[in-house]
């Protein structure tokens, strides 16, 4: 639900050779089965991008895939029957060499690499032939196998084994403890000079208290009733729930939400030009590239969210 | 992400939700959403294609 725009994001399928045929036929007549269209509604499998630039980068890449070699079989274009909305098609690109750009960078869109490999020792090194270390998978009937490749794999603090039919994956590392590992990778939290920093981190740096409030439509990871933990669970800062558990929370007293007349005129604007149900999420930050800020002090350690 | 069922507030007619992560520290919060001038915000929140950021300030302004 969330089109590729979550950092765990599997970007490579790595498919053994023997049943690569089948698997790739089996992943089309998948994506087929996706209905694109506003996230609110229930029948929906797959929302928009969230933005036109967004959009435009997903299509830079793919322009780049079939450039460089790659097989496109299926998507590759936006909806013919949507006009409004930044929705793209999901997107498969086979025959895809790990050198291409499209399996080295990160699209953050809803294409997805194939690529083929011959025997174990040739996925595990492809698999860790990238910059990026966010998190991956490994599917096997063998449990034996699936772990001692999992354990081969460099950032295997992120691979959870996946066995068909029986077993959930492993359980979520807590994000702390991920985004520390992750700084030895380009992925989740960057550290930059502060003179260089995103104006909002260096906010957070003098000590303000400023976090991000995220307006989002029809993203998957808006907090709608129907939200669970299918997809973006690995950003889950609580760690405490099981796989597709929903998490009532009540407040007691409530907090008190006031918004000011120039944001209220920035949300009218995004109203007029923006279909679907619009929401407000206070988060403190993680897929959308923020982070929380540091707290200070006293009521520093008493507020502090504990993830 | 892990989310409420029900907003906790409104604001210009949005629901707003907060991430149950946050329910701790905002419990008995009293904040305000504003908005500062980011051009260059690369964040996935939908105001950012009007060279803006929407933040959230606690206390009343």
């Amino acid at each position: 639900m969330h089109q590729g725009q979550i950092c765990e994001s599997g970007t490579r399928v790595l498919v053994h050779e023997k049943v690569h045929d089948k698997f790739v036929e089996k992943m089309i007549a998948g994506i087929k089965r996706i209905q694109i269209g506003d996230t609110m509604d229930m029948t929906t499998g797959m929302g928009p991008l969230v933005s036109s630039s967004q959009r435009d980068t997903v299509e830079k890449y793919v322009g780049l895939g079939e450039e460089q070699g790659a097989k496109c079989v299926a998507g590759g274009k936006r909806p013919s029957n949507m006009s409004k909305g930044y929705y793209y098609e999901p997107t498969i690109f086979d025959d895809v060499d790990n050198k291409m750009r499209i399996a080295q960078e990160e699209i953050f869109g809803p294409v997805v690499s194939v690529i083929r490999y011959k025997d174990d020792d040739e996925a595990v090194r492809i698999a860790n032939d990238s910059v990026y270390g966010l998190g991956g998978a490994v599917w096997s009937s063998n449990k034996d196998r699936a772990v001692g490749a999992g354990q081969a794999h460099r950032h295997r603090h992120r691979v959870g084994q996946r066995l068909p039919h029986d077993q959930p994956p492993l359980p979520v590392r807590r994000l702390q403890a991920e985004r520390r590992r992750a700084r030895a990778r380009q992925v989740g939290s960057r550290r930059v000079p502060r003179a260089e920093a995103h104006p909002r981190r260096r906010g957070h740096a003098a000590g303000r208290q400023v976090l991000p409030a995220m307006l989002l439509v029809e993203l998957g990871i808006s907090p709608s009733p129907r939200a669970s933990l299918r997809g973006p669970e690995l950003c889950l800062p609580l760690g405490r729930a099981a796989r597709g558990d929903r998490v009532a929370v009540s407040f007691d007293p409530m907090p008190t939400i006031r918004i000011t007349p120039r944001a209220a005129d920035v949300v009218a604007r995004v109203r007029t030009e923006r279909s679907g149900t619009l929401t407000f999420t206070i988060d403190g930050g993680c897929c959308e590239g923020t982070g929380a800020p540091p707290l200070r002090g006293r009521r520093a350690r008493r507020r502090r969210p504990r993830w | 992400m892990l989310v409420g069922v029900d907003p906790v507030g409104e604001a210009a007619g949005v629901p707003v939700y907060l991430q149950a992560a946050m329910m701790q520290p905002y419990a008995d919060a009293d904040v305000t959403i504003d908005v500062v001038d980011e051009p260059m915000s690369d964040a996935m929140s939908l105001e950012t294609e009007y060279g803006v950021r929407f933040v959230l300030r606690e206390g009343p302004r």
